[in-house]
């Protein structure tokens, strides 16, 4: 019982949490509910308690904000990986490793010269590269998916040469899978 | 009479010589001459007849004189009759007009106008009445007239029929007027789906949702829409019957796919998909679901277009470093090159004579609309100002379409198959992707 009010207490801030980046989502699972007890109580509004949970939650929260702030760049009408792509992929690939219950949707991105259907294969071409260096850093490929948005979704908008840089991009979104 | 001597002669000469032969065709030449000789005869009393030395890049010159308007309020007609029917013969390709305020003999002769247009619209209680008659200019005699009778909103298309029977009556085939463009429009920021008359007027969105919706298709019989969403965070291909407001996601055993083709001859779609090694093209059948790969590479195969016969197609793969334009049978054999001009060459659409292809190209980040002969040869540049984009042929190859950002924002053009006579059709908000409606055969104008 007395177990109950704190985990209560974190899945409603957790769900505050999740409603206020709504445009950000954030795929926390919440904690697996209490077996046994039926007993319904309102939450407690308090502060939450330096609880190793609440602890745990924050940093890999964290960990996942890296990866998905991580976008990898490339050149125009490129798909392979830069220096400096490869120095981020290394990162992300690092706390993928650690973290096993992570898994990564890759979102391929284009800028808006060229063609809409062939800049969907050339999102994809992109979104394959990173998935690749993972694979080869020794993520579980079961752990990586990947779509290409082509040019449909840019970062920046605007037809200047820094708008494009910005959307010829690898994007992550990260999952926790229990 | 020394004219028919000669004949005579030469007719008794071969005869003598017994090269039955040679007076098989001489007696087919005296007879193609006789003909020809009444034939021209007959022409010259009947205004009727087309004048076959326009080719078919050569336009008809056409008087346009303004219609005969009721007395009444007019405020709920978007455009007067004789405007919409004069745009008409712009984009058909076919014509250059004259536009008169009344019939002027000189001016119509000093265009070479041999026929103008003329009519009245009345207005009895909610039924407005459309005459729209076709004359022959020297004469000044009647050589069609229709009428429409109907509510005043349906003005527009009538006017369009009208413009398909003068296109009729003067060409000997059926005109585009009445059809239809798809093409995708940003609505509050999202592309969706939206369908016009094919000269922009009449828009009905078709997609509402919040995502993304683009690469719009025609179904063989104009019902149904096909086109690519992301609704599901990723790219697949719905199907939308446009007397409803649903849609069928097509090949759900397909992860992730887009940019649908239809068999001009069975219906069945060419269209990409994102697999493990690259961008492939499959082909599937929209009423069974089923799909089976055609082109699989690890390269980029994107941007299908049938021929007028349904038996190859034309697609892009950049197997050679940027995509260029192939073309492969029905079943996926005979892969060729068909564009060797340019570094980026894509959207190639097959002209429904099946003679030429439209397609676009890069240069310094700019693209322009290209047209050449299906073996890539005989490359023509049909525009140069700002970029221009996914050429769509009108269903007689007279024109084609496209969108451009010539204006400062995207928006969408006719212009004849030769390039010339450019319209803008849409105005406001950003407009792309345009696809022509097909011609039902057989529909009368």
């Amino acid at each position: 019982m007395k177990a109950t009010v704190p985990i209560l207490a974190i899945g409603f801030c957790i769900g505050i949490f999740a409603c206020a980046k709504k445009k950000e989502p954030v795929y926390v699972e919440p904690p697996p509910p209490p077996e046994r007890e039926y007993v319904r109580e309102e939450p407690v509004r308090q502060a939450p308690q330096e609880d190793p949970l609440e602890a745990e939650r924050r940093r890999l929260e964290e960990l996942m904000n890296k990866i998905m702030s991580d976008d990898v760049y490339f050149e125009f009408d490129q798909a392979t990986l830069t220096a400096s792509a490869k120095d981020i992929l290394t990162e992300v690939g690092t706390i993928l490793k650690r973290e096993s219950r992570f898994t990564v949707l890759t979102e391929g991105h284009t800028d808006e010269r060229g063609t809409e259907n062939y800049n969907l294969g050339l999102g994809m071409r992109r979104a394959d590269a990173v998935v690749k260096f993972l694979t080869n850093y020794g993520v579980a490929s079961s752990r990586l998916t990947k779509v290409s948005y082509g040019e449909e979704q840019p970062k920046a908008a605007g037809s200047s040469e820094e708008a494009w840089a910005q959307n010829r991009r690898a994007a992550f979104r990260v999952k926790i899978n229990n | 009479m020394q004219w028919w001597g000669i004949i005579g002669w030469k007719l008794g000469n071969e005869l003598q010589s017994h090269n039955f032969f040679l007076y098989y065709h001489l007696v087919k030449f005296c007879i193609a001459i006789f003909l020809l000789f009444f034939a021209s005869l007959y022409a010259q009393q009947d205004t009727i007849t087309m004048d076959i030395s326009v080719s078919t890049d050569k336009t008809m010159p056409i008087g346009v004189v303004n219609f005969d308007l009721d007395k009444g309020n007019w405020s709920k007609l978007d455009e007067l009759p004789h405007k919409t029917l004069a745009r008409d013969f712009l984009l058909s390709g076919r014509f250059t007009t004259v536009e008169l305020e009344q019939y002027n003999l000189l001016t119509l002769s000093r265009a070479q106008a041999k026929h103008y247009v003329t009519g009245s619209l009345s207005l009895l209680g909610n039924q407005a009445t459309l005459e729209c008659r076709l004359y022959a200019t020297a004469s000044q005699e009647l050589v069609k007239g229709f009428a429409y009778i109907g509510p005043l909103e349906q003005i527009r298309t009538s006017v369009h029929k009208c413009t398909d029977n003068i296109v009729y009556q003067l060409w000997g085939v059926q005109g585009f007027a009445s059809t239809k463009i798809a093409f995708v429009s940003k609505i509050d920021g999202k592309k969706q789906i939206v369908v016009s008359d094919y000269d922009g007027f009449r828009r009905k969105q078709i997609t509402r949702d919040n995502s993304v919706n683009f690469l719009p298709a025609w179904s063989r019989d104009n019902s149904k829409i096909y086109f690519t969403s992301m609704r599901n965070g990723k790219p697949q291909i719905f199907e939308r019957n446009l007397g409803g407001s649903s849609d069928k996601h097509l090949f759900p055993q397909i992860d992730q796919a887009f940019g649908p083709a239809v068999n001009p001859k069975d219906g069945t779609l060419l269209f990409s998909i994102i697999g493990q090694n690259g961008t492939d093209i499959w082909l599937g059948n929209p009423q069974t679901g089923n799909a089976a790969r055609l082109i699989y590479t690890k390269d980029i195969e994107v941007s299908p277009s049938w021929s007028p016969y349904g038996t190859a197609f034309l697609f892009s793969s950049d197997k050679g470093g940027a995509p260029q334009i192939y073309m492969a049978l029905k079943d996926g054999s005979d892969m060729q090159r068909v564009s060797f001009m340019g570094k980026y060459n894509e959207s190639a659409v097959w002209s429904p004579d099946g003679d030429k292809i439209a397609y676009c190209s890069m240069e310094g980040g700019k693209f322009n609309i290209y047209t050449s002969s299906i073996d890539g040869s005989d490359v023509q540049r049909l525009t140069s100002e700002g970029n221009n984009e996914r050429p769509t042929w009108s269903p007689d190859g007279m024109a084609i379409a496209f969108s451009s950002n010539r204006s400062g924002s995207s928006q969408i053009y006719i212009m004849r198959r030769d390039g010339s006579g450019v319209t803008r059709i849409t105005n406001a908000g950003e407009n792309s992707s345009p696809v022509w409606s097909n011609l039902i055969k057989g529909e009368s104008p």
